[in-house]
């Protein structure tokens, strides 16, 4: 294996990880923006 | 024709300038991670400071709450004093009531709250929502209609009570009995259990 497709493989492993954590991050996203939402409704702020 | 011309040649190093497939999709693979790791730190910082609303919004529930549990701390001695006030309430309530004449029961309102009740009551007794009716008289079919007179002028050898009416100790032979009512004369003759006999009267 030459070092162009080890650099090759390199690359699309890392992108594979990025996206994943990507994923990763959007779940959390989501999970927190529900919670501040019910928090900010119990509080009495926005609908 | 061997030997190739200058435009052959150049063709042919334009050619070797040209990428591969391979480093094609090297740089490909290098622009899209370069736009993941963007994103990726964009929504890192996104997420910092919804952590942070989090903890705020954390933080003022908590405070509410706490202010709510001191509320109801401060008023824990006073609910427990009428806690303890309920009982007796509901005592006073059935002595009122035990007063009221039973037909006349009726009358009361159905309340939520037993003060709401006692303090009705109380009130239509002040009122006298629930005083006898007067008694009918029999032969004329009206009512007798009590008469009141202060007792302490009141002077009879017949007298029994402090309240006995002044007109019960007028003697038989006076002519003030002519002029009471014939319920009072009534009530005067029955007092002084005598067949008394007085003009104008016919009884």
């Amino acid at each position: 294996m030459d070092a162009t497709q080890e650099r090759v493989e390199f690359l699309e492993r890392k992108n594979k990880e990025l996206k994943l954590e990507l994923k990763k991050k959007d779940e959390r996203l989501s999970e927190l923006e529900i919670t501040v939402r019910v928090l900010k409704r119990l509080n009495g702020e926005g609908k | 024709m061997a030997e190739e011309t200058a435009e052959q040649k150049a063709a042919a190093a334009a050619a070797a300038k040209q990428p591969t497939e391979t480093e094609k999709k090297i740089l490909d693979l290098e622009t899209q991670n370069k736009a993941l790791v963007k994103e990726a730190m964009e929504k890192k910082e996104h997420i910092r400071k919804l952590e942070d609303s989090r903890k705020a919004e954390e933080d003022k529930h908590l405070k509410d709450q706490n202010k709510y549990k001191e509320l109801y701390e401060g008023a824990s001695p006073t609910l427990e004093r009428f806690k303890k006030l309920e009982p007796m309430l509901n005592t006073m309530l059935e002595t009122e009531v035990a007063e009221i004449p039973e037909a006349t029961r009726d009358l009361i309102p159905q309340f939520s709250t037993v003060e709401e009740k006692l303090l009705w009551v109380r009130n239509a007794k002040t009122k006298g929502l629930f005083a006898a009716p007067p008694a009918i008289d029999p032969k004329t079919g009206k009512p007798v209609v009590p008469v009141k007179t202060p007792a302490s002028s009141v002077q009879s050898k017949t007298q029994t009570s402090e309240t006995a009416q002044e007109f019960l100790s007028y003697p038989a032979n006076d002519p003030r009995l002519t002029q009471l009512s014939l319920n009072d004369y009534r009530l005067w003759k029955q007092h002084n259990q005598k067949g008394v006999g007085v003009k104008g009267w016919g009884g």
